[in-house]
């Protein structure tokens, strides 16, 4: 394995990416909704409204299920601040899980299946890259975008949620260690669970069309997870936090292991 | 190294004379391939194929769509493993993983689609494609400029390839075939889908590329005028298999089946049509025209007791040519699976009804 060779892969794939619309919108635009629209929407709209928050049923039910050890370390805060504080900190917590998902997938899909579309995939195949460095590389261009946007984004949403918390209820609720090992672990092994899985999917695919929407699956365990905590099933703590980074980041290793011993370029082109 | 002209040179072989052949090497031949076979599913590519390259010649590989051209460029690309058969490329076994990886890096390919990157621009994608091959900062700077002024293209370099020319996109790609200094080059169908101008410039670059010593290319095409000017020697495949291989004269004297002439006469009447026929050696005439005869000749002293006949009968000839067989007429014969042998010699492979028909699984088109 020649990681020279699988960065130059990986460079190629990008710069082309850089000149792709269709593979910038969504690296852009997520972040930008999730990081900046979304908690001006949930700081603003009620004090616009004059409508609490908690009217909201899914925020009533969230609310109601906060965990005892959190409302106690949120005791002194009012019911506004402590709305604000838990819908900031916790709530949306996993939404940052799907930008990979959202961000890469266009970039993800396209890696395989979109080249065999515009049939350079043969020109590539020619070269004397091994299958693990393009397989590698490949991955690495689609994840660059996803994880770039996600932290891009998380950096957003702190300076947002922090102006927005200091200047309204004199908080500065982010950074917290959940979220720095939100950042430093769990992204990452999101983020290479599902834009390996998608690469996976687009090297058997046919079309990048066909490889997104079989891909899409890789939203799910966010959706869960949000979800989840919704009806108080989970709760987005450090501990939460650092068990599913071991499990994505176990579940990436096994797809990138099985990925490596099977995709062979013989069977990308091939006698199909 | 590249040449003051920008075209490529390879290190350390003298261009030869000869663009079909030139320098060869102590080294073996370039490609060394028996019984190879290839299937996509139930359907036969490669049918037991045998292909020999010596190093410098230029090979060309002819036969129509289906015949196995681009199967053969796959396998001996290190692309597809054969389903059975052995093959030496450069001296290395293709079923060696280790080999396969230093033949991909010693070899160019031009597929039969240029594959290039749109949104890249000209120097990009031979940029781009040359850090696959291990070159980088000023090595592979110079030799994209080189390769860029070779194919004539170093004037749009900063221009996304989106917006070129079928033919600038395929000079492109020929350039990128090259990118790598390869000392064998495939060249799947270059000219296929341009223009005549287009086509005439891609034949000046396939000219260039062979007349540099020391390196192998393999070209695959329906043209024959192509196969003719450029080939030292080519293969007919049909259906996977070859039918006959040679230099193109060669071949036009191995398979030219009947002599045939073409006389012009001022006017023509049922005298001299009488004469020509009774002429010693003519063994059929046909009447192309109200001027003309199509004579099929049975020897050597045909076409002048032809002449002799119809002059002695009164008509005024204007014109006599003994009508040499093309490349062509030899290709259309052999590759469509024509119902005449070569003279004298029996079909390969036994010859029209002995399995060469299309069964199933052998037949249709697309690309094989």
């Amino acid at each position: 394995m020649n990681w020279r060779t699988a960065l130059a892969v990986c460079g190629r794939d990008l710069r082309d990416a850089a000149r792709n619309r269709g593979a910038l919108v969504p690296a852009v635009a997520v972040p930008v909704v999730l990081a900046v629209l979304l908690p001006l929407l949930i700081v603003y709209l009620p004090a616009l409204t004059r409508i609490p928050l908690t009217t909201f049923n899914w925020v009533e039910i969230f609310y109601r299920h906060i965990p005892p050890g959190v409302r106690e370390r949120l005791g002194g805060l009012g019911p506004e601040a402590t709305e604000f504080y838990a819908l900031a900190v916790y709530f949306f917590a996993p939404l940052f899980l799907l930008i990979p998902a959202a961000a890469s997938t266009v970039a993800a899909a396209d890696s395989f299946a979109g080249e065999k579309e515009r049939r350079t995939l043969e020109a590539l195949y020619y070269t004397p890259a091994s299958d693990a460095e393009l397989l590698w590389g490949k991955t690495l261009a689609a994840l660059v975008p996803g994880l770039g946007a996600a932290w891009f984004a998380i950096l957003a949403y702190t300076g947002v949620i922090n102006a927005v918390g200091w200047t309204r209820y004199g908080l500065l609720p982010l950074p917290n260690l959940a979220w720095v090992l939100m950042a430093g672990l769990l992204l990452p092994a999101a983020a290479v669970f599902s834009v390996a899985l998608t690469v996976v999917v687009s090297a058997k695919a046919r079309t990048s069309r066909g490889a997104q929407q079989v891909a899409g699956v890789v939203v799910l365990p966010a959706v869960a997870l949000l979800v989840m905590q919704s009806f108080g099933v989970v709760y987005l703590g450090w501990g939460l936090v650092l068990g599913l980074a071991a499990v994505f980041s176990g579940l990436a290793w096994l797809l990138l292991a099985l990925a490596a011993r099977t995709f062979r370029r013989e069977n990308a082109v091939l006698y199909s | 190294m590249y040449n003051k002209a920008g075209g490529c040179v390879r290190e350390g072989v003298a261009a030869a004379a000869d663009p079909g052949v030139s320098a060869g090497s102590a080294e073996g031949p370039a490609i060394e391939a028996s019984g190879l076979v290839g299937r996509y599913g139930s359907t036969v590519a490669l049918d037991g194929l045998d292909v020999h390259a010596e190093r410098g010649e230029v090979l060309g590989l002819l036969g129509h769509n289906g015949a196995g051209k681009t199967t053969l460029v796959r396998i001996l690309g290190c692309l597809l493993l054969p389903h059975a058969g052995e093959a030496r490329v450069l001296g290395r076994d293709i079923r060696d993983p280790a080999a396969r990886r230093e033949i991909r890096r010693r070899i160019g390919v031009l597929p039969q689609d240029p594959g290039l990157y749109d949104r890249l621009t000209a120097a990009e994608n031979l940029f781009s494609h040359g850090l696959l091959y291990g070159l980088s900062g000023p090595t592979l700077a110079r030799r994209v400029d080189g390769l860029l002024e070779l194919v004539g293209l170093q004037g749009v370099r900063r221009s996304q390839v989106g917006t070129f020319s079928g033919g600038m996109k395929k000079r492109l790609a020929i350039a990128r075939a090259l990118v790598n200094d390869p000392e064998l080059v495939f060249l799947d169908e270059p000219t296929t889908n341009l223009d005549p101008e287009a086509a005439h410039a891609v034949h000046g670059h396939i000219v260039a590329l062979a007349a540099q010593g020391g390196r192998t290319v393999v070209l695959c095409t329906h043209n024959l005028n192509e196969a003719e000017r450029l080939c030292r020697r080519v293969v007919i495949l049909r259906q996977g298999r070859e039918v006959a291989s040679g230099s193109p004269q060669e071949l036009e004297r191995r398979f030219r089946g009947a002599r045939r002439a073409e006389i012009t006469v001022r006017s023509l009447d049922e005298a001299a049509l009488k004469a020509v026929r009774s002429a010693p050696g003519v063994a059929g005439v046909e009447v192309a025209g109200p001027k003309c005869l199509r004579l099929e000749l049975a020897g050597e002293g045909g076409l002048p007791a032809a002449v002799a006949a119809l002059v002695a009968a009164g008509a005024e000839v204007t014109r006599a040519v003994d009508v040499q067989p093309t490349l062509e007429d030899v290709y259309l014969r052999l590759a469509s699976g024509g119902d005449a042998g070569p003279d004298g010699e029996p079909w390969p492979g036994g010859g029209p009804g002995s399995g060469w028909g299309g069964s199933a699984g052998r037949g249709g088109g697309g690309r094989r």
